[in-house]
């Protein structure tokens, strides 16, 4: 009959429309994944030299004339201008720092005077020096103050295989292009000794020149130059530059340095992911360390203690929590908060302090006076009738809070802590967990309270018929079997913490310092997405190793919820089977 | 005789102290519930009392009526100097990025739910989608954004250029961030929660609704669509409203592809299809993270932030209630009336 095949074949092709359809759920997952793996890809990649008959037009902008003056001065004397101070060298005769205005003459005792060539590297922040057939890399450090003579330090040193006639170090980075007198252009890369780069040539080469940072331009004594293009990612191809401390060019010491985009604009971008990810997960706890207290409070009451129906109002209740989009909680935090810090920190810690004392103390009170305000086998309404003691005690801890910061050498808090020898920012840590505590509040709430109610309610009866208290009945019965879900609930509030990216943006300062204090500022891994993204150029380093990190917040957050999911299925799986 | 006594006082003692220990502790759970609850409210009435203040009893323009206030706030021109005035195009490029997502999430969602409650059996294919669904629902906003400006951006939006709009290039049409790209990303970020809602009520539906259908000769789709769909229109209908609440507060992503501080028209068109896909658009909660993070807040500029934010708390909590209140009812009306 047509009519009946019609019909099938409408509801065949719906039903492999739907299917279709369905796809796009894994087609989501895997396509971040497998795309954000492509576009972080490159930044790992191995730096690279080729030859090549001409030159990119517009790849690059060229070296500019002055500076390749001054890294040109092969064979005779050199010089670096470090705070009015001048360093000179000639082959054979000792190093010397000379002032501009007094012509004081120091000795440097650090540069090896019986030296073949010296370039200056990376934008003038270090100084490559060929001994013999050893290349070493030298740092100078900013003076402090204007008549301190600036450090040499030796980073680095590369023993060569060859005779070296010519050297050039490149405009931003810490790399040398050398040719050898095997007729081999070589490029060291000081960042990544592993990095072996050489090209052999068929003609003897008298001098190399960084034309751009991706060429080289090598004259022959024919007159010909040749020309290599080099490629190199901001991390020379090597992944620990983004974990591990470095000691840039300029700095005293290694450090992890998240600098980007730094204010000169030949500098070297520094990409150390370690302090944002340290941001991240300090924010993270911290709104653990404010949520998890309240969160499973609420759990544990609602869960276990209240009716069905009226479990059914206060859920949505707290869920109305949400109604605060993470950007608005933020204004309120930057608002409200931030400026009166000092007052509100005091008043918090005083409610935090006094709390379980007031209110387990303020039920007595109420029992003791014969008022059945709260009963054991009333338990529904307690949150409504506790409403005014909760507000006596918050304003009674608030009030005790702020009185005893008062009554602090210094008069408040702030000026307590600043006279310990802490500083406090504008934008600290502490407000940001706040805060962010109270975003991810309801997140943990519904699932520990889900895991909590998952108990078989007769379980906990059984307990109070052979005359537990309620309190017994939940922490000896119940609690045992709710822990893992409990536990769960934490970690899925701790990836919504990590990721969350609103809250930290508005009140984290954004300064990527790595500093246990809570009351330093601090810069997370989401933040950094948000606000260097749009900014950086598609196919740019920096680019690149945004999206290495937005792939390793979603390693972070895909673990947390996964190991969270395993754990509720088992969970699930054995409260089922009581 | 002396050691029973002692017995029974201990006995006594240690369960008055259970007793008196269980209610504080109960009372201190409870009290988090009544914290939490103050919390929200006292958040709420801070902002009530905030955008009020300054909207009808502020003294910096008194001689200026409340009515003429409000229009300033929501109709004038934009200010792009300090903000203060013109919600209106924000709150439209709100509605308008809202509006199209829920055009991709609706069919995207229903399809899924449909498929894994009424289609598939449960395999390794069904666990993977169930897995996905999860695990999408926990990636943070931010990295959607990330995803949204790599893949719809760049990828699609270059691809469309460089096919339909190569006229113009090298400045982009749709190689940029804008309004469809921001609905696309947002639709992804809320499929999880579309789709959990609507499987969650068509697993409430009973079965025998289906079997009916199936024994009285019609297909599996005219049983999907005619029979079991409109039993479940409520729970879809929660789980749009909740994606769109969701979609309404979330600003991370738009930083990304899409929201800007000010654009000069609005993203509608007075031809088909009306909206004006490419275009960049203003958002309430991009405003107050702008108003937050750049604006130099001028006398008065708490009562706009105040504004901002009470306007997309109250837009968020009304559709949250409806969503809810859908919710509640479906979750209660577990069996149909019995029909004799």
């Amino acid at each position: 009959m047509p009519v009946t095949n019609w019909r099938h074949v409408k509801s065949v092709s719906l039903g492999l429309l739907i299917r279709v359809a369905s796809f796009t759920v894994i087609f989501a997952l895997l396509g971040m994944v497998v795309q954000m793996m492509v576009v972080a890809a490159p930044i790992f990649a191995a730096s690279t030299l080729e030859r090549i008959d001409a030159p990119d037009e517009g790849r690059d902008t060229p070296v500019s004339r002055t500076e390749s003056r001054d890294a040109d001065l092969t064979r005779r004397t050199y010089w670096v201008s470090k705070g009015g101070w001048q360093l000179k060298g000639t082959p054979g005769n000792p190093w010397l720092w000379v002032h501009d205005q007094t012509a004081v003459r120091l000795n440097v005792s650090e540069l090896p005077s019986d030296f073949s060539i010296a370039q200056l590297v990376g934008h003038q922040r270090g100084l490559a020096v060929l001994v013999g057939n050893t290349l070493e890399h030298f740092h100078f450090s900013q003076p402090i103050s204007i008549n301190d003579v600036p450090a040499v330090e030796r980073v680095k040193t590369v023993v060569m295989g060859s005779d070296i006639v010519a050297l050039a170090g490149h405009p931003r980075l810490a790399v040398v292009a050398l040719a050898t007198s095997l007729s081999e252009i070589q490029v060291v890369d000081f960042r990544n000794p592993d990095t072996n780069l050489r090209i052999q040539v068929d003609v003897a080469i008298d001098r190399i020149v960084w034309e751009s940072p991706s060429l080289i331009r090598a004259l022959t004594s024919s007159g010909d130059p040749l020309l290599f293009a080099f490629r190199a990612t901001d991390i020379g191809g090597d992944w620990r530059r983004l974990l591990s401390p470095i000691q840039y060019e300029g700095y005293p010491s290694e450090e992890y340095l998240w600098l980007p985009l730094p204010s000169a604009q030949a500098a070297e971008p520094k990409f150390s992911v370690v302090p944002l990810v340290f941001g991240t997960l300090k924010a993270a706890l911290l709104a653990l360390l404010f949520s998890a207290p309240l969160s499973l409070g609420c759990a544990i009451y609602v869960g276990c203690f209240v009716s069905e129906a009226q479990r059914q109002r206060v859920r949505p209740a707290i869920d109305m929590l949400t109604a605060f989009p993470t950007v608005v909680l933020g204004a309120i935090g930057l608002f409200w908060l931030a400026p009166r810090f000092g007052e509100f920190l005091s008043a918090l810690i005083g409610i935090i302090a006094l709390f379980p004392i007031l209110a387990g103390l303020g039920v007595f009170v109420v029992r003791g006076l014969g008022w059945r305000w709260v009963r054991h086998d009333a338990l529904d309404d307690w949150p409504l009738r506790l409403l005014p003691l909760v507000l006596l005690v918050i304003a009674l801890g608030a009030t005790a809070g702020l009185s005893g910061a008062a009554r602090l050498p210094g008069g408040s808090l702030e000026a307590y802590l600043l006279s310990t020898g802490l500083s406090i920012s504008y934008f600290n840590s502490l407000l940001v967990g706040i805060v962010l505590g109270l975003a991810i509040t309801p997140t943990i709430f519904s699932i520990a309270e889900e895991a909590i109610h998952a108990v078989p309610r007769n379980m906990a009866a059984g307990a109070l018929a052979l005359g537990s208290t309620p309190w017994q009945s939940y922490r000896d019965v119940v609690q045992p079997l709710a822990l893992p879900g409990m536990i769960a609930a934490i970690m899925v509030g701790f990836g919504r913490a990590a990721g969350e990216t609103m809250i930290l943006i508005m009140l984290s300062g954004n300064t990527g310092i790595m500093d246990l204090s809570i009351f330093e500022g601090l810069r997370s891994v989401s933040a950094s997405l948000a606000l260097e993204l749009p900014e950086a150029p598609k196919t740019s380093s920096h680019y690149q190793v945004l999206f290495a990190m937005g792939l390793l917040l979603f390693g972070l957050t895909f673990i947390v919820n996964t190991v969270a999911e395993i754990i509720r299925a088992r969970v699930r799986m054995r409260v089922r089977g009581l | 005789m002396g050691s029973n006594a002692t017995i029974r006082r201990r006995r006594l003692s240690s369960s008055r102290y259970e007793r008196i220990r269980s209610l504080a502790m109960i009372g201190l759970s409870a009290s988090m519930v009544s914290t939490v609850l103050l919390i929200g409210s006292g958040l709420f009435v801070l902002l009530v009392a905030s955008a009020g203040d300054w909207l009808f009893l502020s003294s910096g323009r008194l001689d200026e009526g409340v009515l003429d206030r409000l229009n300033d706030v929501f109709f004038a021109k934009p200010n792009l100097e300090n903000g203060l005035t013109g919600l209106f195009p924000a709150i439209v490029g709100t509605f308008s990025l809202v509006m199209v997502m829920t055009l991709f999430v609706a069919p995207l969602g229903v399809a899924t739910a449909i498929y894994l409650t009424e289609y598939a059996r449960d395999t390794w294919y069904t666990k993977l989608i169930r897995i996905s669904i999860t695990n999408l629902a926990g990636v943070p906003a931010i990295i959607y954004g990330v995803f949204g400006l790599g893949f719809f951006v760049y990828g699609l939006g270059g691809q469309v250029d460089a096919l339909f709009y190569a006229k113009r290039l090298p400045s982009p049409t749709f190689g940029t961030p804008g309004l469809l790209w921001a609905a696309l990303t947002l639709a992804l970020v809320n499929l999880p929660v579309v789709i959990v809602a609507v499987t969650e009520g068509l697993d409430a539906l009973p079965n025998d609704l289906r079997e009916a259908s199936i024994a009285l000769g019609a297909t599996k789709s005219e049983t999907v669509f005619n029979a079991v769909m409109p039993a479940a229109l409520p729970s879809v209908f929660s789980g749009l409203i909740l994606a769109t609440a969701r979609a309404a507060g979330e600003v991370s992503p738009l930083l990304l592809v899409g929201a800007v501080k000010f654009s000069p028209s609005l993203p509608l068109a007075s031809r088909a299809p009306f909206i004006e896909f490419e275009q960049k658009f203003m958002h309430l909660g991009f405003q107050l993270f702008d108003a937050a993070l750049f604006a130099r807040l001028p006398p008065g500029g708490l009562g706009w932030v105040a504004c901002i934010a009470l306007i997309l708390v109250l837009l968020i909590g009304v559709l949250n209630l409806i969503a809810v209140s859908l919710r509640t009812a479906i979750l209660k009306r577990k069996t149909f009336e019995n029909p004799f």
